[in-house]
């Protein structure tokens, strides 16, 4: 039987970090602050000051003035979680915003607009300032000023376990292939959620985190609402900012207006808060016979708007209080490459939904550790398993700002517990048999010699099985049953998948993980048979207090997953459905 | 896909593009101190490389007909 040294490079560490984009590095630094002696790692597919999604946003950052919270509690309970959200947790998130960001500013980020930043909502006190698109660089000086120590383009794909307890992760090189063991007394998960590699830019989050919790019996929790979708162009299939509130139809009618929607939807979507709906519409629209679908770009008013200007950057350089010199160039260079892609010159431009995801079940406690000993999460990994948001993915919605937020004050929490853990924690053993076993399976698609399905081909058919609104926007039974059809055909080739190189080798991972998140995504949509925030279903057109007052769990069980209903304890919370 | 062009006598070799690069696209030659371009389909156009190039040297010509998804009705293979 081979050793552990001769199946990888082993290397120890007391608090392992899979994933160094903005909650990563925010974890690391945590931990280092809090225990200034534990040794701390990060790895990651990228590389540091640049790996994950938060430096290609609009670096807006959304909080709660202090004496707003409760206000903002009750808000969100009844108009974005439509009463799924955990109110103990939303509560610590309303009153904890404020303290991330004056920890968060210790680590040289500058916000922008703080002591005056805008009203971001028309009812709630949500207020959102702004960072700079470098503000990871700051953050990974301070992380290795503070000792923490970093291994890029690693990309880790299985948890190691002793009995119950994780004490380990397992992964490999993108450059060289070569096997990584890492042992650690505690992991936390910061690498992302799962976005299908569907709309580019929003392209990182592939799951991988996940599907590892996953595989190592970690819980899951309200999958059934990640399909956040946004709306893009047609042309150069980028974002088209503001669009939603200026279409027309085929026939130049107007369709953004929730007057025309139909009355079951209005009854369960939360209007400005959610979006979802303008997908739907533009879905009916087309399956009426009315599509395509435009903007109107004499009617879109948002690019030139206070925040069109200054928070988002659509229209040139911003006022001068929110000057930020990177993002200004990524803005710029975005808007470039849009106008260069439109192929007609009018003011009417074809728009389509796009999904960007935003899949994030993996369940945490309040103190942001998982189901499982040892294993601890922070971030998008973790946005709708957390449950404080409720029924709607990650960001939540469209309320802007909150993603980043989320990130750094979910690090500190996890980070926090995860660090006392450690100190208290002793190496685990790994075993030689299970990395073994994990090595014959990771690597199997780069030695299958006979032509198999490439990652390509997977990619393409996740697109085909998550995007169509009728399978993921607007539900029935009967589609959900058909895209769930699609998923296991797709589930069934993957024991053929091939990998050229260790590259490649890291997309087929990816590969599984897709397939695995949208299975859970649809077995967990036929579960739940009602219409509630993100998830809208056309044969359970509104919201079933008295059944559905229930987070759908999701776990492995001998290789099956396994679905069971957790009751919200509603009778305790303070805001009940009316 | 993607064209990603890089200028050879622009570029100083600092290896930023490379490190910006969050998607590995990009290699590096350690050798030729230039960067390689290894995987353009899988680039998504952030242009992260673009704007972090001290010197304008590299520069991602997007392919706007590559296929999209069904966007509403199912697309059966």
């Amino acid at each position: 039987m081979a050793t552990l040294e001769q199946l990888g490079t082993v290397v120890e560490t007391d608090l392992l970090v899979v994933g160094f984009g903005i909650s990563g590095l925010a974890a690391a630094i945590t931990a280092k602050e809090e225990n200034a002696g534990l040794k701390v790692l990060a790895v990651d597919k990228g590389c540091v000051g640049y790996a994950g999604k938060a430096n290609k946003g609009g670096g807006h950052v959304a909080f709660i003035p202090e004496g707003a919270e409760e206000l903002y509690v009750e808000y969100h309970t009844r108009n974005c979680g439509d009463y799924l959200n955990d109110q103990d947790l939303i509560r610590k998130y309303a009153h904890s915003t404020v303290k991330t960001m004056d920890r968060w500013a210790s680590w040289g980020v500058n916000f922008i607009g703080r002591e005056h930043a805008g009203q971001a909502h028309a009812v709630i006190p949500w207020k959102v300032c702004i960072v700079d698109n470098d503000i990871m660089i700051p953050m990974a000086k301070t992380a290795r000023k503070l000792g923490v120590e970093f291994r890029e383009k690693i990309t880790i794909t299985d948890l190691l376990k002793e009995g119950d307890k994780v004490v380990g992760a397992f992964g490999f090189s993108l450059l060289t292939g070569e096997t990584y063991i890492f042992k650690a007394k505690a992991v936390v998960m910061a690498c992302g959620d799962q976005n299908f590699r569907i709309m580019r830019m929003w392209n990182s989050g592939r799951g991988d985190g996940i599907a590892a919790a996953y595989r190592a019996g970690a819980k899951m929790r309200n999958a059934e609402f990640g399909s956040f979708m946004n709306i893009m162009s047609a042309e150069h299939k980028l974002v088209a900012y503001g669009a939603e509130d200026a279409l027309v139809n085929a026939k130049g009618e107007n369709c953004s207006e929730r007057a025309d929607l139909d009355p079951s939807l209005k009854s369960v979507v939360g209007g400005v808060d959610l979006g979802g709906s303008q997908s739907v519409l533009m879905y009916l629209e087309v399956r009426d016979g009315k599509g395509p679908i435009f903007e109107d770009t004499t009617k879109n008013g948002f690019p030139t708007s206070f925040v069109g200007r200054n928070l988002c950057n659509l229209t040139g350089p911003p006022d001068p209080p929110f000057r930020r010199p990177t993002s200004e160039k990524f803005w710029a260079r975005i808007m470039e490459k849009k106008h260069a892609g439109y192929r007609n010159e009018g003011t009417l431009k074809e728009v389509i939904p796009g999904v960007v995801g935003e899949f994030s079940p993996l369940y945490v406690d309040h103190d942001y550790a998982t189901s499982v000993t040892g294993l601890f999460a922070s971030g998008d990994i973790c946005g709708c398993g957390g449950g404080w948001a409720g029924a709607v993915p990650t960001p939540p919605g469209r309320n802007r700002g909150s993603g980043l937020m989320h990130a750094v004050m979910t690090a500190i929490f996890a980070a926090t517990t995860a660090a006392k853990y450690a100190a208290a924690a002793s190496l685990g053993n790994v075993d030689a048999d299970q990395v073994a076993k994990l090595k014959e399976e990771t690597y199997a698609p780069l030695k299958r010699m006979k032509q198999g399905t490439t990652t390509h081909e997977v990619v393409r058919e996740i697109g085909e099985i998550m995007q169509p609104v009728a399978y993921s926007g607007y539900k029935s039974e009967e589609r959900l049953k058909e895209a769930l059809d699609r998923v296991l055909v797709l589930k069934a080739k993957l024991p053929n998948l091939v990998a050229k190189d260790p590259h490649d080798l890291s997309s087929a991972n990816e590969c599984r993980s897709m397939v695995l998140c949208a299975e859970m995504f649809y077995r967990t949509s036929i579960e739940r048979k009602e219409s509630r925030g993100w998830h809208m279903r056309e044969d359970y057109k509104t919201r079933d207090d008295k059944n559905g007052a229930n987070w759908i769990v999701v776990q492995d069980k001998g290789g099956e997953m396994n679905l069971t209903l957790d009751p919200l304890p509603m009778d305790r919370y303070k805001y009940k459905p009316e | 896909m993607n064209v990603i062009k890089v200028d050879d006598e622009k570029c100083v070799g600092c290896k930023t593009c490379y490190k910006a690069c969050w998607l590995d696209v990009i290699r590096w030659n350690e050798e030729t101190k230039r960067p390689v371009i290894a995987y353009a389909e899988d680039c998504v156009e952030c242009n992260f490389c673009e704007i972090s190039c001290p010197t304008d040297a590299i520069f991602v010509n997007v392919d706007y007909t590559r296929q999209f998804p069904s966007p509403y009705i199912p697309r059966v293979n």
